[in-house]
């Protein structure tokens, strides 16, 4: 029997581990191709070995723009993700236990409405946006680009909504009878029990923002305020040849802080909910 | 009549009112309530107005009426074909990816000693995002040395290497494995949801003696249809919404033969390359009524199949 | 939980603070209007400039480019020597990649918030130059403060309208033909002759087919308007009517020579299979730059970029004239400058374009890097300092100049329209999909069908 499990696992192991290969290649591409220099990257495209391992790429691509590193870039890139994370966790949490917990008049409704602007695209709706931004004078900082998430992003809601409604009612009339007001249920009994959708949403979030290009472009008007990401599309100038391996350098570093908090925070993922919450 | 006091003082009363359950569910949606009017109202308004226009961005719209939509319809062949190209670009993936996150985080979330490692790189692919790295990244590696086309050829099902990007028939095939690649958040979402799943769901009916494959279809499946909701209705409005993948791996172009202008791409063109907002915006609420309609379908379904631990009194 | 909670209220709050500080710029009371007041150059710039003072003469002018790395490099030093001429003027610098570009600008046209001095593009300047976005310079020119006597009549045309001059040319370009000279020597062909014709080149790219196997690139495949165009001019046309509603054609001639030259080329093996064309899209990876064609024709601005990656040699030439002599050819602005017409600063910020006009101690600096500058002075001074490969393409312009003839008015709304469908029905005769005739006919439809609408 013992051994039976051991193939078996050796097998699971070895698919998994091939599969995750495939997955990775690209990525561990990118990450040998910014050692190269151009003509190598295009000539060879089947290598993943470099031929000499050039690190001036990364030197050269930190430098940057007009004075700023990526340093700054990274920075930027890291306090405006780091505040719309925070801001759409929490936000979102409250909302959806709202639309997900309460009966209220035209709650059909609003849902529709929010699901509805989801499907409207950034292309279409970043014009009059801007016009209003404009008009309150906010072109030109940060705030454009991350405040909006203080008043909830309607994937996170929706989500964690199918989150709450997997938690059953019984713990909520529980409190009820303890005498606790909605608001109190909310926050004593819902909210630790949303941590796998907490996490996943921080993770989300986190990246997308990270890796916004649309409102960094349109609202972030000097270098100093410049994301990562605004900051590796000025590699690529339709004129000239385009310094892959440094695009490529900065690209990869640019991967390291999101994996970074996927890694802190996957941990909660592991973590069952603790089903204490269920006696009775 | 409860008449506790004579003038219930206005702590009382407040109380009581925010207690009730109308004001308590728009006190909690009212940080979306405002974000709402503030920030997304008038531009989606303004955008319904505009599909009705013609603004080229530059100077103010002029009015005229639903010329865009009935160009849309019956002059403008690209349009048409955006629209079959992008829905044939979600009917493929998007069943792909939702079934491979599935699969996998049904793998992962028994815990072995490298679940941890295996999960982060699954999951990575679809950090990458929509960066010019990528675009780099995957031609590079369906290029005609390539990765692909030499793995083809040592294995003997081709003789020569295929033009992946080349040829209008085959980089539908690319687009979609680079989309279906990043099914990593597709898999955390149901990960999250696996987790959520009370372990002694589990231990009770393993009590009662059933196998591995009943606690899967009576346990997990059941409790996992909120999260499955989740994923098809996201999955499904981002299939048709995307943008950022065929742009970048065509370089803004859209293919050979426009085999990968999918219906973003074709709306940005018309917005921003040919200053043509007003067709733009009418593309834009097209797209909303016919992706609202699927979703408006999935949710009709959907209470038949799915199933909420906290059913509604 | 409580008590995570609370915490991270605090790190949000803390970080918000610190994200505002000095970044924020909330304006003064400054009125709105719409495309109208400019608020944004008399914003706090103070951020850059060294004196915080508010005297009268303290400029700030926000300029905006598109580029890489070098551009970037080199516009921001150059604009430092102006400041230092010009201590009262300072600059807020908004350079950002081709990507996104005309989206930011496009926005900002529509919402208000344009800078003082934008790089622009000839297939573009047409429409901003048409509803007005544009200063017309004119006015700065005869009172001197924009001096452009030491540069050709003939490089202002692009960027004028209706008498008006609303761009200055940063660097000029004209088509051209490269080859590989390696490959040319090895087949025992001697240089191109400038006076060659169309068919001269047809007999050249299928000699060295058929007898040495070396193919050449299917002609301007990026965009095939510029091969259509060179042929129109050789017949006294152009592909746009004068009003801007019509193609300036009526005849499908040109259409089907340029579409035969493709269809027959690549049937016969000449140009390459069009599938490995759109599979190489970069230029590393293109058949030239490996040593598998043997020329094509480029702007004369990227050969830089085909010389750095090249160890063959190459040489630049003329586009193919037609059977009695006449070229196509014209010098066309790389990229200009443009002053915004709501720029409050007009007359600083032509003080500015003149300055990267005329002086050559900012030439030494940027070192034609967008493209051959168009005073004369200039060019004798920077001569020296530039790269080879900069200094063929100052050659090439000299000699594309005996040949060019003027350049024809800024495109009219919708040309990115119909260059697009030149683009797709090119694919498509390359394809096989499409005949020369049903390709021609489908074309003139389109377009006309397009610019209709203005």
């Amino acid at each position: 029997m013992k051994r039976k499990q051991q193939i078996g696992r050796l097998i699971y192991h070895i698919i998994i581990m091939g599969f995750a290969y495939v997955m990775i290649y690209p990525i561990l591409w990118m990450f040998f191709a910014s050692f190269k220099d151009n003509m190598e990257i295009f000539a060879d495209a089947s290598r993943l070995w470099p031929q000499n391992f050039d690190f001036g790429n990364y030197a050269r691509g930190w430098a940057g723009f007009s004075g700023y590193t990526f340093g700054t870039f990274f920075k930027n890139s890291a306090v405006i993700s780091v505040i719309s994370t925070l801001a759409t966790v929490l936000s979102s949490a409250i909302i959806a236990y709202g639309f997900a917990r309460v009966k209220f008049k035209f709650q059909k409704f609003w849902f529709a409405i929010m699901i509805s602007t989801m499907m409207l695209p950034i292309q279409i709706i970043m014009v009059p946006q801007f016009i209003i931004f404009h008009k309150l004078k906010l072109v030109g900082t940060i705030l454009p680009v991350v405040l909006p998430h203080f008043f909830g992003v309607p994937f996170f809601i929706f989500l964690m909504m199918q989150f709450i409604q997997g938690v059953p009612r019984d713990l909520d009339e529980a409190a009820k009878i303890d005498g606790c007001s909605k608001y109190a249920i909310f926050y004593k009994i819902i909210l630790p029990l949303m941590k796998p959708a907490l996490v996943t949403a921080t993770i989300f979030q986190f990246y997308w923002k990270w890796d916004d290009f649309l409102g960094p472009l349109l609202y972030l008007n000097k270098p100093q305020q410049y994301t990562a990401t605004l900051a590796l599309r000025l590699f690529a100038d339709p004129g000239s040849t385009v310094p892959w391996g440094e695009m490529l350098s900065m690209a990869t570093l640019s991967i390291v802080p999101i994996v970074l908090i996927f890694l802190m925070f996957q941990k909660y993922l592991v973590e069952g909910i603790s089903t204490s919450g269920l006696k009775g | 009549m409860d008449k506790k006091v004579q003038n219930p003082n206005f702590r009382e009363r407040f109380s009581t009112f925010m207690d009730k359950d109308n004001t308590v569910g728009y006190v909690f949606i009212l940080p979306w309530l405002i974000g709402f009017f503030a920030f997304t109202f008038i531009p989606v308004v303004a955008s319904l107005v505009l599909s009705f226009t013609k603004y080229d961005l530059l100077s103010p719209p002029t009015f005229i009426g639903l010329k865009n939509y009935i160009t849309m319809f019956t002059g403008d062949a690209l349009f048409v074909k955006s629209v079959k190209i992008t829905f044939l670009f979600v009917a493929v993936s998007v069943p792909l990816r939702l079934i491979f996150a599935l699969m996998l985080a049904m793998v992962f979330n028994k815990p072995t000693r490298l679940t941890g490692f295996y999960r982060a790189v699954y999951y990575i692919p679809s950090i990458v995002g929509g960066s010019v790295a990528i675009a780099v990244m995957w031609s590079r590696i369906f290029d005609s040395e390539g990765a692909i086309n030499s793995i083809m050829i040592s294995l003997g099902i081709i003789n020569e290497p295929i033009y992946w990007l080349g040829n209008p028939n085959t980089t539908m095939i690319v687009l979609v494995l680079l989309y279906v690649w990043q099914f990593g958040s597709a898999m955390l979402i149901f990960l999250a949801g696996l987790k959520q799943i009370p372990m002694s769901l589990y231990e009770s009916a393993k009590i009662d003696g059933a196998n591995k494959l009943q606690q899967f279809f009576r346990i997990t499946i059941p409790m996992l249809t909120p999260i499955i909701l989740f994923n098809l209705i996201m999955q499904v409005i981002n299939g048709f919404m995307m943008f950022t993948q065929a742009f970048v791996l065509t370089n803004g172009t859209g293919g050979p033969l426009n085999s990968l202008l999918v219906y973003s791409m074709y709306m940005y063109r018309k917005t921003f390359e040919f200053y043509q907002m007003g067709y733009g915006s009418a593309m834009a609420w097209f797209m909303l009524i016919v992706v609202s309609i699927m979703t408006g379908i999935i949710f009709k379904t959907s209470n038949q199949w799915v199933f909420y631990e906290a059913k509604e009194d | 939980m409580k008590k995570v909670l609370s915490m991270l209220l605090v790190l949000m709050m803390v970080t918000a603070l610190f994200a505002g500080c000095g970044k924020e710029e909330k304006n003064t009371a400054g009125n709105e209007t719409n495309a109208g007041s400019e608020d944004a150059s008399t914003d706090s710039g103070s951020t850059e400039s060294t004196d915080s003072g508010s005297s009268a003469d303290e400029i700030v002018l926000r300029v905006a480019w598109w580029g890489n790395q070098v551009r970037d490099a080199r516009t921001e030093e150059a604009l430092a020597l102006y400041t230092e001429m010009y201590p009262n003027v300072t600059f807020e610098l908004e350079p950002i990649g081709w990507a996104g570009y005309w989206d930011k600008l496009a926005t900002q046209t529509a919402g208000g918030s344009l800078p003082d001095i934008i790089q622009q593009d000839y297939a573009f300047i047409g429409q901003y130059i048409d509803k007005g976005v544009l200063a017309d310079l004119s006015p700065y020119v005869e009172s001197g403060v924009l001096n452009l006597d030491d540069v050709a009549p003939a490089n202002l045309e692009g960027g004028s309208a209706d008498g008006g001059l609303y761009g200055v040319p940063l660097g000029m370009n004209a088509l051209s033909y490269v080859y590989n000279k390696s490959l040319m020597d090895q087949m025992g062909y001697g240089s191109v002759d400038p006076d060659w014709t169309w068919n001269d080149f047809e007999t050249l790219i299928s000699d060295a087919y058929n007898e040495h196997g070396i193919r050449s690139d299917a002609p301007l495949w990026d965009d095939p308007k510029f091969f259509l165009e060179n042929l129109l001019r050789q017949n006294g046309k152009n592909i746009y009517n004068e009003d801007g509603n019509g193609l300036g054609f009526e005849t499908t001639d040109e259409l089907v020579r340029m579409f035969t030259i493709l269809a027959d080329n690549t049937q016969a093996g000449v140009f390459p299979d069009p599938q490995e064309i759109a599979q190489k899209t970069t230029l590393e990876e293109s058949l030239f730059v490996n040593n598998e064609t043997l020329g094509g024709f480029i702007w004369s601005n990227f050969f830089v970029a085909y010389a750095d990656l090249m160890d063959s040699e190459l040489e630049l030439t003329v586009m193919p004239n037609d059977e009695d002599g006449n070229s196509g050819l014209y010098l066309k602005p790389s990229q200009f400058f443009s002053v915004t017409e709501s720029s409050e600063h007009k007359e600083e910020a032509a003080r500015v374009i003149d300055f990267f006009t005329n002086s050559v101690e900012a030439n030494e600096v940027l070192l034609a890097e967008r493209g051959v500058p168009i005073a004369a002075a200039v060019r004798e001074g920077i001569k020296d300092s530039v790269s080879t490969e900069v200094a063929a393409t100052f050659d090439y312009i000299a000699l594309a100049e005996n040949y060019a003839t003027p350049i024809s008015a800024p495109e009219p709304a919708g040309a990115a329209e119909v260059t697009k469908a030149l683009k797709s029905i090119y694919e498509e005769v390359a394809y096989g999909v499409t005949t020369p005739e049903e390709g021609a006919e489908r074309f003139i439809q389109e377009a006309n069908a397009v610019l209709s609408a203005n």
